[in-house]
């Protein structure tokens, strides 16, 4: 057709490529700069057109500077977003503030955005969880700054913050956040998204630090101010109605799955139980080495296995730095311990001590029971509801004993140890205990929706429910199945070493949802 | 990237730290990113909506970097909703549309061009000047958009072709021309600022035009502000009056409030008497508009009938400021009342009526020409006045007739046209158009950024008959669009920031846009494309005079010469951006226009009628054609959704942080009492089901839709599928707000 075609138009053929080819090269011409702008210089400077929204003088000791919203002159164009992105050179999708909605009820209709960014808290979480000492807060303006190159990109500030303000840079594997155009301010000019608001909305304020809430909400779906005391303000004539509940309320999404650390947790758990029943146990010298020998063999590689989560490993030395507030720092050192454990219980066994030997067995047991203890703690510490001390706890533990257990059980099958009966009837009893604990939990969390972690319980309804019907599986065989096949003369060692394989994917499944089902607090969203 | 530690125990700086620097950039810029510090700036206006917002684009070796709002521009004073600030990341999308496409594969732009004009002259030969069309856009400039229209029906010979500002504007053009004689906002955005009280009919500012809200919450007279929505959206949660009508009643209202004035005493007198005609008609029609009735059809009760035309008759929360000044206040007796409207009228069955009748209130209390009034409709799309008024669709250029030999003549001298090119009638509507398509008689339509596919209403029906077609041509800046991806032909055209010309915007403001960025592959600009399309179709001799944007311009000045919209006076571009852009009019032989940069029209009480006086225009309301029944219980209503969304989102959707500020999925806003009956959770999966179509979306409990009427935003494509398709008998706009629906769980 196009053949055809040519042959009905009868332009000049030379004439067409020229003016095509000028065509071209016209569009990709810009004109200079003499031309295209001329005296556009000096406009009123930054300076001077936002003056009356920061404050004029640095904050007095016991004050800092803060955000405050006038709800009332926000009306939802979310300008501030944009031009956070753009006036700090953030990347594609990055913007340190964030918009949300607040709907009425029924009878109440209500709507009202809000935009928010970092809350620079007196008390700020982020900082007190980094392992590295990755967070600055200024002593004078009160401004809570990271330090992109001291980050190790762990994430731990992301569960920390109960409002999601930092961000995980997935290019650059650190976490990045607002500084309130700390920058901006020491050169007496406002921040972006001040700058940006079409109605002076955000402004920069002084506030006391004696005034800063340690109770309630900033506003209606933000996370208790208890925990960090939280410095922006939202200000507006009207009352925000008592039962104004975020635009998103109803939305139930996974989270982040931190593959690593669920391997991690679970690995480092069963070396933990697999340390106090070579403690435990009266066992003789080969074998109190041989079942610490594997439980420091898991343990090891789910250390390792930890290091895959960060985002900038070369750093993670720092990472005692942080041990007077930080759990993630305790839990790291008391991790550090196992190898010098393992050197020791070495040396005592080549020493052929046995009452050395079970020294450093039980030094060694109580230092990764006092680590699985900061494994719980790191994640009681971000005070979410479905990681509570009783949930949290249960698990880790639940898990230490169990996997603790089964480890031995299948050790000691192995090298024909007498006590393994005992070994075998915890692990079976500990498998059903668990199991009870952990199914009846979820079903009152369901039905019960003043219950902390309903969410989550609906979260693992919606999207987990395969992965709960396979643990059911699994504990069906673990429980059940494989009990009665050594009881009816299955080879033992064997249906151990398989039942220990169950088990140990039925707590990884588990810990993989203590992250997905988890819902993290945030400030309201779209 | 990893990153190699230093050996300290904190690293304060380091090449992390390195990339989010920022310092002092000149300009009065203020601090910017290091790595985007400009050598020089440049000024734009935004290519997105109507506002007409001015930015500062920051050019590094002449190419545009970054922006900032520009705060010496009349209109945005310095700020911008996301879509100004991301508009040059939007550039830059993997999609854009970079060489043309024949059937999907890429060709050279000679063989485009070839094809182009061969298969239009097969279709134009064969079955005579009606059988092809074009159809183009709001968002291009008004030079290429004339350039369009010259060159579609001058130089090919077309009769008909319309644009997407049938789907926005054409309300208020009709109206507007009818009651004032020509197609005339009156206002300018100062008016925001100098009210007593505003009233927002079926307009949503806070998200659909946030910098002209800005410019409300700048009002120091402390407004009344009263909002006619079926919905609580963010305005009417920011007014002092939201009248919560059922959805299509507000012409019902219009009158009843029309009634109030006349019964109580709410007419000036003097001005319907010295300014308008038919008033007295329309006093005997409106007689019949009691409270009663008007509670009745509206939901209002008769309490806030009365509350709401109190408000326009009488100044009701004035107190006296600056320690109490002794101005008196009868003085201030007399509110300055504005009228504000945009899609919620002019998308309507009986829409030009319902705008008169806004026009008509403003009349009958006098409340035009004067500061803090008018009757003023908010356009949608950076050149839809440029389009109403230069686009040579159903007007000739300049706002002249087809029909009338004089206006013809004046068109051929200014343009250089033989008069015999000239069409001696106007086109098609945009959906006369499309039936002529489906009956046959259309069979080639060039689509020019648009995407009907996505935005018409009924939207199978308009890609049913998009199919039948023997030529589809799209131009636009990506070949993703839904009709883009329909076409036979794709032609690859530049962005705005990649070519230069100016737009009109809801003010009659002329803004000057230049080109600060290279287009992507071989994309031209539309300019450049029609300048190409008139040699190849071999009348290129016609179009002499249009050699850029500017000589394109001036001709255009001169198509203006004694029409209300007069733009002699204008010396050029430069002109233009020095000022701030200019209003129309700007005549050459009257100065008084420099004297400010903002104007409003009819400060003299004449209007552009024969007989100089504006005119009542009325008709008794109908019902909607489509209503509520057993098996569709709810009435859909759409509209924008977010202020960082735009249309049908081929530009915005690209920007990945517009894209954090929306949902991320498709929302359905419906009353939590129709939830609880159709047993739906907030979040849960519903199926929203029309006579035409049916898509599923996450439930949004929100008291702000009343029950029994639901709203979807219509930037998601499946929407307009379930639309029904009526249209407004004068304005022939369509009607996307109101369709009968029924909602089940998932």
């Amino acid at each position: 057709m196009i053949r055809d075609m040519e042959r009905t138009i009868s332009t000049g053929g030379g004439s067409v490529v020229s003016i095509l080819e000028a065509t071209l090269r016209e569009q990709q011409t810009l004109r200079t700069p003499v031309a295209l702008f001329s005296e556009e210089y000096d406009a009123r400077s930054v300076r001077e057109r936002f003056s009356h929204l920061i404050p004029l003088s640095k904050p007095n000791p016991g004050e800092q500077l803060a955000f405050q919203v006038n709800l009332d002159a926000c009306t939802g164009c979310k300008a501030c977003v944009a031009a956070c992105h753009s006036l700090n050179g953030l990347d594609e999708d990055e913007s340190w503030r964030d918009i949300g909605l607040l709907v009425g009820t029924r009878k109440q209709p209500y709507l009202q955005t809000v935009t928010s960014a970092c809350h620079h808290c007196e008390d700020p979480a982020c900082s007190n969880g980094c392992p590295v000492l990755a967070y600055d807060k200024d002593p004078i303006t009160g401004i809570v700054r990271h330090l992109d190159d001291q980050c190790i990109g762990c994430s731990y500030c992301i569960l920390k913050c109960p409002y999601d303000v930092p961000k995980f840079n997935l290019k650059r594997g650190i976490v990045r956040k607002c500084d309130m155009c700390q920058g901006r301010l020491t050169e007496g000019e406002a921040p972006a998204c001040v700058q940006a608001c079409p109605n002076e909305a955000i402004k920069i304020q002084v506030v006391k630090l004696s005034d800063v809430p340690d109770r309630g909400q900033i506003i209606a779906g933000a996370f208790d101010s208890s925990y960090t005391r939280p410095t922006t303000t939202y200000v507006s004539s009207k009352t925000v109605p008592e039962a104004a509940k975020p635009a998103d309320a109803g939305r139930l999404d996974l989270d982040h799955g931190h593959v690593p650390l669920a391997w991690m947790l679970v690995l480092t758990q069963m070396s933990a139980g697999g340390f106090l029943g070579a403690a435990l146990a009266p066992l003789s010298l080969n074998e109190v080495a041989v079942t610490s020998a594997v439980a420091l063999f898991f343990g090891l590689i789910g250390i390792a296995l930890s290091v895959l989560h960060l985002g900038q490993p070369l750093k993670a030395w720092r990472a005692f730095l942080g041990w007077k507030k930080s759990w993630l720092s305790r839990e790291i050192i008391a991790f550090g311990a196992l190898p010098g454990g393992g050197v020791a219980i070495a040396v005592a066994w080549w020493l052929g001590d046995l009452s050395l030997l079970r020294l450093a067995v039980v030094g060694t047991a109580l230092a990764a029971l006092g680590a699985v203890a900061c494994s719980v703690m790191v994640y009681v510490d971000t005070r979410r509801a479905f990681w509570s001390l009783a949930q949290t706890g249960g698990k880790f533990f639940g898990t230490t004993l169990l996997l603790g257990a089964s480890l031995c059980a299948v050790v000691w099958s192995w090298c024909g140890v007498a006590e393994l009966p005992c070994a075998i009837a915890l692990a079976v009893a500990l498998r059903w205990f668990v199991s009870v604990w952990e199914i009846s939990g979820y079903r009152d969390a369901l039905s019960d929706e003043s219950c902390a972690w309903h969410k989550s319980a609906r979260i693992m309804e919606k999207y987990l429910s395969s992965a709960l019907e396979l643990r059911g599986l699994l504990f069906v065989m673990t429980g059940l199945l494989i009990p009665v096949l050594i009881a009816a003369g299955a080879p033992m060692p064997w249906m151990l070493t398989i039942s220990l394989l169950l088990t140990f994917s039925s707590q990884l499944i588990e810990r993989h949802y203590f992250f997905t089902a988890c819902h993290c607090p945030k400030m309201p969203g779209n | 990237m990893l990153t190699a530690p230093a050996m300290t125990f904190r690293e304060w700086t380091g090449p992390l730290t390195a990339d989010l620097v920022r310092e002092p950039a000149k300009f009065g810029l203020g601090q910017v990113p290091s790595r985007l510090l400009p050598d020089a700036t440049t000024k734009a206006v935004c290519g997105f909506c109507s506002t007409g917002c001015g930015l500062n684009i920051h050019l590094k070796d002449g190419a545009a970097i970054n922006l900032t709002p520009d705060p010496d521009y009349p209109v945005n004073l310095g700020t911008a909703c996301p879509k100004g600030w991301e508009a040059l990341s939007v550039l830059d999308a993997p999609d854009r549309a970079k060489m043309p496409l024949l059937h999907g594969k890429e060709v050279d732009w000679d063989t485009a061009l070839r094809y182009f004009c061969d298969q239009m002259k097969r279709s134009l030969d064969q079955h005579g000047p009606e059988a092809a069309a074009f159809l183009s856009t709001g968002q291009i400039m008004f030079e290429e958009m004339a350039f369009l229209g010259a060159l579609a029906k001058f130089g090919m010979g077309m009769i008909h072709g319309d644009g997407n500002t049938r789907q926005c504007m054409a309300t208020a053009v009709t109206a507007y021309k009818e009651s004032f004689g020509f197609d005339a906002p009156p206002f300018t955005y100062a008016d925001f600022e100098e009210s007593d009280v505003l009233v927002f009919i079926g307009a949503n500012p806070c998200i659909a035009h946030p910098i002209m809200w800005q410019r409300v919450l700048r009002n120091q007279r402390q407004p009344e502000i009263i909002v006619v929505d079926p919905r609580t959206t963010e305005t009417a949660m920011a007014a002092t009056q939201h009248h919560a009508i059922k959805p299509k009643s507000d012409l019902t209202l219009l009158y009843g409030l029309a009634h109030l004035l006349i019964r109580d005493g709410g007419v000036d007198q003097s001005f319907v008497e010295d300014h308008t005609s038919g008033f007295e008609a329309f006093a005997a029609f409106v007689a019949a508009f009691t409270p009663e009735r008007v509670s009745a059809e509206t939901g209002l009760s008769a309490e806030q009938l009365m509350r709401f035309a109190n408000a326009l008759m009488r100044r009701t929360n004035f107190q006296v400021r600056s320690g109490g000044n002794e101005l008196g206040s009868s003085f201030y007796d007399k509110p300055r009342v504005s009228f504000w409207w945009t899609m919620g009228v002019n998308q309507s069955h009986q829409a030009t009526r319902t705008a008169q009748a806004i026009i008509n209130l403003a009349l009958m209390t006098g409340n035009i020409g004067k500061p803090g009034t008018g009757a003023n409709s908010i356009t949608g799309q950076c050149n839809a006045m440029g389009s109403r008024l230069f686009s040579n669709t159903t007007n000739l250029l300049g706002g002249h007739d087809f029909k009338n030999p004089r206006h013809r003549e004046k068109i051929s001298l200014a343009t250089g046209i033989p008069v015999g090119r000239i069409p001696d009638r106007p086109s098609l509507a945009y959906d006369q158009i499309i039936q002529a398509a489906d009956a046959g008689t259309v069979k080639a339509i060039w689509f020019v950024a648009t995407n009907p596919s996505h935005s018409w209403i009924d939207q199978n029906e308009m890609n049913r008959v998009l199919n039948k077609l023997d030529f589809l041509v799209v131009q636009d800046m990506y070949c993703t669009t839904e009709t883009a991806k329909r076409a036979h032909l794709v032609l690859p055209a530049a962005g705005w920031g990649e070519k230069e010309g100016c737009f009109i915007n809801s003010e009659r403001r002329i803004g000057y846009s230049p080109k600060v960025r290279r287009a992507p592959g071989q994309a031209l600009a539309d300019f450049h494309i029609f300048r190409l399309i008139a040699h190849y179709w071999g009348c290129e001799d016609l179009f002499r005079n249009w050699q850029t944007p500017e000589s394109a311009f001036r001709m255009l000045q001169r198509c203006s010469e004694g029409q209300p919209c007069e733009i002699t006076g204008i010396e050029g571009y430069e002109m233009i951006r020095k000022r701030g852009g200019v209003q129309w009019p700007a005549k050459m032989t009257n100065d008084e226009w420099r004297m400010t940069n903002e104007r409003r029209l009819f400060e003299d009480g004449r209007f552009f009628t024969a007989d100089k006086r504006a005119r009542f225009c009325f008709d008794e309301p109908v019902a909607a054609p489509e209503q509520r029944c057993d098996e569709f219980p709810f009435i859909l209503m759409t509209g924008r959704g977010t202020s960082a969304q735009w249309h049908t989102e081929t530009r915005t959707g690209k920007s990945a942080v517009l894209s954090k500020m929306m949902p991320e999925d498709l929302m359905l806003d419906l009353n939590p009492a129709d939830a609880a009956k159709l047993g739906v959770l907030d979040g849960q999966g519903v199926r929203v089901i029309s006579k035409r179509a049916e898509l599923t979306a996450l439930a949004r409990l929100t008291g702000c839709v009343k029950p029994g009427e639901v709203y979807l935003p219509m930037h998601d494509s499946r929407v307009n599928q379930l639309t029904h398709a009526s249209f407004d008998p004068h304005s022939r706009q369509p009607s996307y707000k109101h369709s009968a629906v029924r909602v089940e769980a998932v």
